[in-house]
């Protein structure tokens, strides 16, 4: 996407922004399982724009609230345009599995989605192949699909704000009573260290734990 | 899910697919093409008007082939 503003936008800095400025987000931040990687290099891009936080929300109440991955992906590649020779190319699959991650965090997101598709021994990770490099396998099928999906989702809230499309950066209601009630309130119902009392984000808190 | 031993790798690309994937084209050119732009990168993002719109498939389909690896070694990815 840089490139393509780059490219839109000769004779600015966007040309000179060190490539793999941001590889350092993979896996939940060197895979430590942490923030996505994907919300991490979307709300770099959204920095660098200077977009307003109601943009930047948007986008990551979408990623926190969308059953991920969809079938966006997929569709593109029946187009039969892809560029496919000359690389180590895998076929997106059809009809994959959907969950909600409920969090930005990659250790939370990634788990909802295998029990989601039936656990890393389950029918849909067999279609993967055995093994531990059927996991491995399925699980790139879905996290590619996922930074397709919020590519895409960027683009289209970047060419919004710009044409001055309201964006409303709603985050889910959850988050207004964080510190009024459960982990984070206080009436704490699990051990306290463990939820950082008096601490709230704008991540929903209802549901699950985002750890 | 720890033991499922999931690659590192195949996790890998996240954040460059958005912020290192197109990148290549034009920092390769840069230093032929046109002089080395000064100042800083909020004058540039004040700067993106009229806007150019994205073209949002072509977008997501560099993101996901970066997620893939396509880009890997001139992208410079780790891991």
């Amino acid at each position: 996407m840089l490139g393509q503003i780059a490219e839109n936008f000769p004779g600015t800095l966007f040309n000179q922004v060190p490539k793999g400025l941001f590889n350092f987000g993979g896996a939940g931040i060197n895979a430590w399982r942490s923030t996505c990687g994907v919300p991490i290099g979307t709300g770099a891009l959204l920095a660098q724009l200077g977009a307003p936080q109601n943009v930047k929300d948007e986008l990551f109440a979408w990623y926190e609230k969308t059953a991920l991955p969809t079938e966006a992906c997929r569709t593109s590649y029946e187009k039969g345009d892809w560029e496919t020779p000359g690389w180590t190319f895998v076929v997106p699959k059809k009809n994959i599995p959907q969950a909600v991650p409920k969090t930005l965090l990659c250790h939370a997101s990634l788990g909802r989605w295998v029990e989601a598709a039936g656990g890393p021994d389950g029918a849909w990770v067999k279609t993967f192949g055995t093994g531990t490099d059927a996991i491995t396998k399925a699980a790139s099928d879905r996290c590619g699909k996922l930074v397709f999906d919020m590519v895409q989702k960027l683009a289209e809230l970047i060419n919004d704000w710009k044409a001055g499309v309201p964006i409303a950066g709603k985050l889910d209601p959850a988050v207004a009573t964080c510190l009024t009630a459960g982990c984070h309130g206080g009436n704490y119902d699990v051990m306290v260290e463990n939820c950082a009392p008096h601490v709230n984000g704008k991540m929903k808190c209802d549901e699950s734990c985002h750890q | 899910m720890e033991g499922t031993k999931l690659s590192r790798r195949q996790f890998l690309g996240g954040t460059a697919a958005v912020a290192a994937a197109s990148v290549l084209p034009a920092v390769s050119t840069a230093g032929t093409a046109m002089a080395t732009p000064a100042g800083k990168l909020a004058d540039s993002a004040a700067a993106l008007t009229p806007w150019v719109p994205i073209d949002v498939e072509k977008a997501a389909r560099r993101g996901w082939e970066t997620y893939k690896g396509r880009y890997n070694a001139s992208d410079g990815q780790s891991g």
